[in-house]
């Protein structure tokens, strides 16, 4: 797809939001819809909390709406719109799933998604190798070309509410799903490099802010296991030895669990290129249970399900 | 305060008899991210002064602010077990030259330096390694998206804050300058005459003169007292967007909060200091459980009112120069600078 026809995609979908917006305003339908606003500097957006019809004026939609916005859910904050993407519909399924979130306090604006842009124009992480296209869930989806489609009529055309079908999307678009990745990963290629070296070498970046677990959907513990002080589990000291135990910690509580929404590189401010750990671990969840977090709401979460027919290769993959 | 007149044709030369004799940290590009490396290797494997004179001529911000040299991430201040203590050592062997330190930032280790100087407390620590620091500032050619160092009050083509500010050439005719400020700095400029890479010429106070941004007076200031806006302004709003990630923190020149740890080493317990950041659930954690920052409207207001009130009262700088490093970092597009301006009366 071409840049410009991007653009006038994205324009289609923000005239239709804003309708969508004030008919929820009007019906009460929500005592606030998460949106994205225009953000001070160039090319990005911010989050918007629309709680009046004077609000959807500043509502944007654009390329650059790459903020994370689900997370603002677990907030309860009543009955709540949202502008879901699909990896925030994913985000907002895996809460459902895991009963962090009433399905019915939650109205979902679903929108067809082509991948968001950093600020630099490059296409941000998650994006690059995203197969999901299309919102697993969503009450009302606004499609690339504008067009506004209820949750009945979409289910009723047939056509599969989101899965990896890419060739029906690729039919819509003209464009193959597979952006490429600069980074050098690829989530259905087999991995390169599977090194220590190259876990270390990400590693010595990392500065143990924790910014990482706090954009990522998957990290809403209230007490998370890095803060306890009774007893500390690892020192403040950014030394390899808690890098590790921080790193392999959290790939470990997201297994399976991971909407790959990118957020994690995104918001790291020393380029900490992790998440290829996450995906191997999402990549195992779904070669050996079928599973990928946030896909279907009433699917049970995969560590928290037994089925006597799994395959018992466990983590260290043994056969 | 001299003023040395360097030709284009010797200034590389020149910045490498700066860094002559110091461990050089300079502003480096890797994947993407520019950040201060210490360059500690032998000084014939990599082209250092190319790569400074890289640094000094580079107009872009590097993401952590140079705060660490002068007040490290983690510092170890004792050992000690059932029957002895001893301190940890300084490390005083390196002398450090940081290259290319912009005047945001170079306001930043002035108030840093006040903080831990000037208060009831004398942190020597911080203020030791400031001996053992040559900083080498140079100014911005452009504002970057984020940066309001102008309302700030700050001058981003000059600033005195540092040992040498390194003046880039107006044009093609025009030759770059090298100022000093302080003793150590004046030292390596005669070194620098001396050795023929440059002539003396009279002391030019560059500041206001050369096309300053206008930036004489500080707009961006809070004047209300702290009891008019612990209660009042809305804090619950203007915080509402915050992830609490508390990368603004770590990134930010000023910010200078710390804890103290206790790591066991075998049969022995090493105390250390650390950065600490308001941003976190565990920021002034009391013993007992309670914490008087349970949320993170009281966490994003302890930020915004230390910066902006508490330092200034107490130290008599605000302690915020508009690097826009928060705002260009936050994944949730929180704005201190719009903040600010809310609380402040002044509407956006």
């Amino acid at each position: 797809m071409e840049l410009q026809d991007r653009g006038k995609m994205h324009e289609c979908q923000e005239k239709q939001l804003a309708g969508i917006c004030r008919k929820l305003l009007d019906e009460g339908k929500g005592d606030v819809i998460l949106a994205y606003a225009g953000g001070e500097i160039e090319n990005s957006t911010i989050p918007l909390f629309i709680r009046g019809c004077g609000e959807i004026e500043r509502l944007k939609y654009d390329e650059y709406c790459y903020p994370n916005l689900a997370k603002y859910l677990l907030e309860n904050k009543g009955k709540t719109g949202i502008v879901a993407k699909p990896c925030d519909a994913r985000a907002i399924a895996m809460y459902i799933a895991e009963n962090q979130l009433a399905r019915e306090n939650v109205y979902i604006i679903g929108m067809e998604c082509n991948g968001m842009k950093n600020m630099d124009g490059s296409l941000a992480p998650g994006c690059c190798e995203c197969s999901v296209h299309v919102p697993p869930l969503f009450d009302v989806l606004v499609k690339c070309n504008g067009e506004v489609v209820e949750r009945e009529q979409y289910t009723n055309t047939g056509a599969p509410a989101g899965y990896e079908d890419d060739a029906v999307f690729n039919a819509v678009t003209g464009e193959s799903g597979n952006a490429g990745d600069d980074n050098g990963v690829n989530e259905d290629k087999p991995l390169e490099d599977k090194s220590l070296e190259r876990f270390k070498k990400e590693l010595d970046k990392c500065i143990l802010c924790f910014a990482c677990r706090q954009a990522c959907y998957g990290c809403y513990c209230p007490v998370c296991f890095m803060d306890r002080t009774m007893p500390a589990w690892i020192s403040t000291d950014p030394g390899m030895g808690a890098k590790m135990v921080y790193h392999l910690g959290r790939a470990m509580h997201l297994a399976g669990r991971c909407v790959e929404c990118g957020a994690c590189e995104r918001v790291c401010p020393s380029g900490v290129k992790i998440r290829y750990l996450i995906k191997e671990i999402n990549s195992f969840c779904k070669d050996v249970y079928g599973y990928r977090a946030g896909m279907n709401p009433g699917e049970y979460p995969v560590l928290a399900a037994f089925n006597k027919d799994d395959k018992e290769i466990g983590f260290l993959r043994s056969e | 305060m001299k003023c040395a007149v360097v030709p284009r044709e010797k200034f590389k030369s020149a910045v490498g008899l700066l860094i002559d004799g110091y461990v050089a940290a300079i502003p480096v590009k890797e994947n993407g991210v520019l950040e201060y490396k210490k360059m500690d290797g032998k000084a014939g494997e990599k082209d250092l002064a190319g790569l400074a004179a890289y640094a000094v001529d580079c107009d872009e911000l590097p993401y952590k602010s140079p705060k660490e040299f002068l007040f490290p991430q983690v510092e170890e201040l004792m050992v000690f077990d059932n029957d002895s203590c001893t301190a940890v050592e300084k490390d005083t062997r390196d002398k450090i030259a940081v290259v290319g330190v912009k005047p945001c930032d170079l306001n930043a280790l002035k108030v840093l330096l006040t903080v831990f100087f000037q208060g009831k407390y004398k942190d020597d620590n911080v203020t030791g390694r400031r001996e053992n620091i040559m900083l080498i500032g140079t100014g911005c050619a452009k504002k970057k998206p984020g940066c309001f160092c102008d309302e700030r009050g700050i001058n981003k083509n000059f600033s005195s804050e540092c040992d040498i500010f390194i003046e880039k050439p107006v044009d093609e005719n025009d030759s770059f300058r090298f100022y000093s400020f302080t003793v150590g700095g004046d030292d390596v400029l005669d070194r620098l005459v001396t050795g023929g890479f440059g002539s003396y010429s009279d002391y030019e106070p560059a500041c206001g003169q050369r096309e300053g941004n206008g930036c004489e007076k500080e707009e961006l200031v809070i004047e209300a007292e702290e009891t008019e806006l612990f209660d009042t302004a809305d804090w619950e709003g203007i915080s509402e967007r915050c992830l609490g990630c508390g990368i603004c923190t770590y990134i930010c020149p000023t910010c200078h909060c710390f804890d103290f740890r206790d790591a066991l080493a075998g049969n022995k317990t090493i105390r250390y200091r650390c950065w600490d950041s308001c941003m976190y659930p565990k920021f002034t954690l009391h013993a007992s459980g309670h914490n008087p920052r349970a949320s993170k409207k009281e966490r994003f207001r302890q930020r915004v009112l230390h910066k902006y009130v508490y330092v200034k009262k107490n130290f008599g700088y605000v302690a915020c120069t508009g690097c826009g490093r928060c705002i260009r970092s936050c994944p949730a597009g929180m704005n201190i600078r719009n903040v600010v301006r809310e609380i402040s009366g002044i509407r956006v």
